[in-house]
């Protein structure tokens, strides 16, 4: 039994990765087709002092609609215009990633002040069965009253997935009838809008409050190439 | 099934209450305890107190290196950490070497070159520097971040407690019949060096803007409310509340045997009545 489950765990955290990974190396390959370009080719040197991961080109914030846990409509594009914003897809039974990304941003925001500390943290449950919106509201509320959450319909959740080139969320069936504690796979990486409205860079799990004191602000002003979509 | 590991280490799984014994401390404390029982340890002609001290010191090293508290203090919260710290090192190591036999002590000055070990070893400022710079290895985030993530690494680090707590103590408190190299006030001097030089670390701890293991701040949190911030401060008023109670009272016992040694004979202010007098106050 445990051996299933520590499998099961395995399996998972080989899927994040391996999902991370494979929606990151989308999102680089045109960066990497065309390295020839002086602007390109820094990109792809480094992450420009940044903790999280910049990316080959921009991706566009998802355009789908999802309801926030008071039960409000609330459009991606419109709501988080011109914020720095941090997306995160995730479920609230999750036993690892989930719960410490959250932690790790709470307690960096309310060490922050100034216009940075109300960046917009936006947490996606993608298992619509058991997190109700009253549920997302009560488990975020433990980490920040102010972290926003969002739920949708499970093909509305895969449409946004699509556009912002990650992987499909996978529920794993209940190892019995009737119980709830099976385990959801999803993409574990943190998206920044930065204020231009783009996603430029993500962030993977391992980041500290340090990394995000140092680079929420920087992302707040930071000047973003133009690159080709 | 049970899980069974060697030695505790940071998993990044998600903490349980389910009992998960770590056979590597079982087996050492098993032999360790065996041998002391062929060396005579518990026989009945050593004093019930030695007896006492050695079997809770070795219940203590059992319990701060296995089940939950190493489990909690490898892959959760700093402050168990700290705990096993304070409890193998400043409590489990002293008892361990009152207790121990004294066929060890006998051993241990059996030759010259056992001798000479010891001399050095118990050389205050060398086991005061030694030991000290063990503890702050053992507690660089430079070293427990990677070293804590396997098992080999987190026996390492306990093993690193361990020699340390022998080192701190020996030059007060050797095995029986060495004699020890401090006593007195000198003692109470080096005691109260043992109870500051550590104190940078708890300083850093308590004062640090962030957390500065990753390794508990990345790990999954047993308490949601409980976050990596608190634990590191509570883990710093453990290293030094705790682990300072337990070298104060150490020094407090010294002074108080001390003050009393020196003035000898009896301690009434009175004069002592003879048997037999029938009227002392000659009412």
């Amino acid at each position: 039994m445990t051996a299933d489950r520590d499998r099961v765990r395995t399996d998972r955290r080989s899927f994040l990765r391996t999902s991370g990974l494979a929606a990151l190396g989308l999102a680089a390959a045109p960066a990497l087709a065309s390295c020839s370009s002086g602007d390109d080719a820094q990109l792809e040197d480094d992450n420009l002092g940044f903790a999280g991961i910049v990316l080959g080109y921009p991706l566009a914030k998802p355009t789908v609609d999802f309801t926030d846990t008071s039960g409000t409509a609330f459009n991606f594009v419109n709501d988080t215009k011109d914020h720095l914003s941090l997306a995160l897809f995730g479920y609230t039974s999750c036993p690892d990633v989930c719960p410490v990304h959250l932690n790790i941003l709470a307690s960096t925001l309310a060490k922050l002040s100034g216009p940075v500390s109300k960046t917009k943290v936006i947490f996606i449950g993608v298992d619509t069965k058991r997190d109700t919106p009253e549920v997302l509201r009560t488990y975020l509320d433990k980490r920040d009253r102010d972290f926003i959450g969002l739920t949708a319909a499970p093909e509305v959740i895969d449409e946004a997935l699509k556009q912002l080139k990650l992987p499909s969320v996978i529920i794993d069936p209940p190892t019995t009838p009737g119980d709830d504690s099976y385990v959801v796979e999803h993409p574990s990486q943190i998206l920044c809008f930065t204020p231009d409205n783009e996603c430029h860079i993500v962030y993977p799990s391992g980041v500290v409050q340090q990394d995000w004191t140092n680079d929420l602000p920087r992302l707040m002003t930071y000047d973003w190439p133009v690159t080709a979509r | 099934m049970l899980a069974i590991s060697w030695w505790c280490s940071n998993t990044g799984a998600n903490w349980s209450w389910t009992w998960r014994p770590y056979l590597g401390a079982w087996v050492i404390i098993a032999a360790i305890v065996f041998w002391l029982y062929r060396s005579g340890a518990w026989r009945s002609e050593v004093p019930i107190r030695r007896r006492l001290a050695l079997a809770l010191g070795l219940f203590l090293i059992l319990g701060g290196t296995d089940w939950p508290l190493s489990s909690l203090g490898a892959g959760y919260v700093v402050s168990a950490q700290m705990v096993r710290q304070v409890l193998i090192v400043m409590i489990a190591c002293p008892l361990i070497l009152f207790g121990s036999p004294e066929s060890l002590g006998r051993w241990l000055e059996a030759t010259p070159r056992r001798r000479r070990l010891v001399r050095i070893t118990t050389n205050p400022l060398i086991a005061l520097v030694v030991s000290v710079t063990l503890l702050f290895a053992v507690s660089s985030p430079i070293l427990v971040d990677p070293l804590i993530k396997t098992q080999v690494g987190s026996f390492a680090m306990d093993l690193a407690w361990i020699s340390a707590g022998f080192l701190i103590w020996m030059p007060v408190q050797p095995p029986a019949p060495m004699k020890p190299r401090l006593t007195g006030p000198l003692a109470i001097v080096y005691l109260i060096g043992v109870s500051v030089a550590p104190l940078p670390v708890a300083f850093f701890m308590t004062w640090s803007e962030f957390p500065i293991y990753k390794v508990y701040e990345l790990s999954p949190r047993i308490w949601p409310s409980f976050d990596a911030q608190s634990d590191q401060e509570l883990a710093a008023a453990i290293f030094q509340v705790a682990g300072g109670l337990a070298i104060w009272v150490q020094i407090a016992v010294r002074f108080v045997r001390m003050a009393g040694g020196e003035k000898g004979g009896p301690k009434f202010r009175g004069t002592l009545v003879g048997a037999g007098v029938s009227d002392p106050v000659g009412a």
